[in-house]
């Protein structure tokens, strides 16, 4: 079969073709056996297991505690003539001063001290100290995570000092209860008011933050800005965006940093920059998405927003 | 009007005047499939309820900013091929850790979210396998047609490439899978069913 006939094939499967070239397809046998195995595969392809009713409720409610809407409305229940509930009023919370990180930074580090004195310490008690881990680790319902390392403690005597201080997402909970607390010692308040993401539904909300992965600290070091980087030389891999993102990062806080890019990238954290980024023989341009809560430097093309490469700004 | 019969046009616009039974309707209406993108993009079930999770919180959180240039599927199943791909780099990036039993033998994996452990051996088989292989331009086309079901303008749309571009990562992505899979698919993985967008 060559390339037309296998193009063919494909457009014929997905119902892309005028009543003259389904003609074609149709008389071509080699065509026709070819569509029938692409269509095989595109059986397979959405043959997915269906989402658990656990899942897409746990989903729902968290997005709709995020658009504050208390109470989700069975929608089969809803009147034609009901009114729009009014949306709760969304109190933003102020900005974390550009301190805040470096205190975050601090209180991973203690918490992760923390939790490797009670890792040495469940080390040597067997189970009694395997559970007081287990609480540790689960924290105040942090994040289910959490609980679900509880269990494999809990089934595995002796072997928790192996994998506590693997859990970081509980450390970056500690972390930020930490920072939260050191910030009020310091005076910094969150507005009183509370947010409708808190009041709604504090526990679907918490989930959703956590994991939405915003509250996460990475704490490790920065990728080196190499002396003499050319900030306007195309990026051709993931070391470079990420270096690149770096980069954008330091002029920002230099206050050195270009008005932010027009754009349409409603999912973006924080676009920094633009660039051109070499895939294969391609150049695209490229909004720079450095998602400091992820720890990542994600390029977004100018024109459709997709992601084409992700690359860390944590040093290796 | 009940929601379940307006269009998705007029359940935006109720949700961005903070109409909760139209968000409401909306995500209901689009979840499983969302869910189904992210589950092939992301290769497991568990990183799709993540992925699928956190897409609908994003398009809650980005409502107000569609501005109805493209249709909302399209808006959303972009958002959750993003998503996935996400989820898809954070797994990557989450370190493994498991736990060793008295004899120093790795036992079960610590973290089963960083080590996809997979509720069933049926969702590790070689689809899962073919896609991970996959090079994300492809998958993310592939994805979008054949689970998303959107056709080849809005794929185009969402990736902001042209239709001819489309069609052709999608032939060569559906190339690609077949070669990985060869002859191997168990039974059931291949069935052969009508398509509703069979010409």
């Amino acid at each position: 079969m060559n390339d037309e006939q296998y193009f063919l094939a494909n457009a014929y499967l997905d119902g892309e073709l005028t009543a003259e070239e389904r003609g074609i397809a149709e008389a071509d046998p080699e065509v026709m056996a070819e569509v029938e195995q692409l269509r095989a595969l595109q059986s397979a392809l959405r043959d997915t297991p269906a989402p658990s009713d656990e899942a897409r409720e746990s989903a729902i409610s968290a997005a709709m505690a995020v658009f504050g809407a208390a109470d989700p409305v069975d929608p089969t229940d809803l009147p034609d003539d009901e009114p729009a509930p009014a949306p709760a009023p969304v109190v933003p919370f102020r900005p974390r001063p550009a301190y805040a990180k470096y205190l975050g930074i601090a209180a991973a580090l203690v918490a992760v001290a923390g939790l490797g004195i009670v890792v040495s310490q469940a080390g040597q008690g067997g189970d009694d100290a395997a559970d007081t881990l287990a609480d540790t680790a689960a924290g105040e319902e942090s994040l289910d995570r959490a609980g679900a390392v509880t269990e494999s403690i809990e089934s595995d005597d002796g072997s928790a000092a192996e994998m506590a201080p693997a859990e970081d997402e509980s450390v970056a909970g500690a972390d930020d209860e930490m920072a939260d607390e050191e910030m009020a010692d310091e005076g910094v308040e969150f507005d009183a008011e509370p947010t409708s993401e808190a009041t709604a539904d504090d526990d679907t909300a918490d989930m959703a933050a956590a994991e939405d992965g915003d509250d996460v600290v990475f704490a490790g070091p920065y990728r080196e800005v190499p002396e003499g980087f050319d900030p306007s030389a195309p990026i051709t891999d993931d070391v470079e965006l990420g270096v690149y993102g770096v980069y954008l990062i330091g002029e920002r806080d230099g206050g050195q940093l270009p008005p932010t890019p027009n754009h349409d990238c409603v999912d973006a954290e924080q676009i920094l920059g633009t660039a051109t980024l070499l895939l294969g023989d391609d150049s695209v341009a490229v909004y720079i998405d450095v998602r400091e809560t992820d720890g990542m430097a994600v390029a977004l093309r100018t024109d459709s927003c997709f992601e084409l490469m992700a690359g860390s700004l944590l040093a290796d | 009007m009940s929601t379940l019969d307006r269009t998705d046009d007029d359940l935006v616009a109720a949700a961005q005047r903070g109409d909760g039974a139209a968000m409401d309707q909306l995500l209901r209406r689009h979840y499983d499939r969302v869910h189904a993108v992210c589950r092939r993009i992301a290769g497991g079930s568990r990183d799709a309820d993540d992925a699928a999770q956190e897409a609908m919180i994003r398009v809650v959180r980005n409502i107000d900013k569609f501005d109805g240039r493209s249709a909302f599927g399209t808006w959303v199943y972009r958002i959750a091929t993003n998503t996935a791909l996400d989820e898809l780099r954070k797994r990557k990036r989450r370190p493994q850790f498991h736990v060793v039993d008295a004899d120093g033998d790795v036992a079960e994996p610590a973290d089963e979210f960083a080590h996809r452990h997979v509720d069933d051996v049926a969702d590790r088989i070689t689809i899962d396998a073919a896609l991970a292989d996959l090079p994300e331009e492809f998958k993310a086309a592939v994805v979008m047609r054949d689970v998303g079901d959107l056709d080849y303008a809005e794929i185009a749309e969402a990736l902001g490439i042209p239709v001819g571009t489309v069609k052709s990562r999608i032939a060569r992505g559906r190339r690609m899978l077949v070669e990985k899979l060869g002859n191997q698919s168990p039974p059931g993985e291949r069935p052969i069913t009508d398509s509703p967008n069979d010409p």
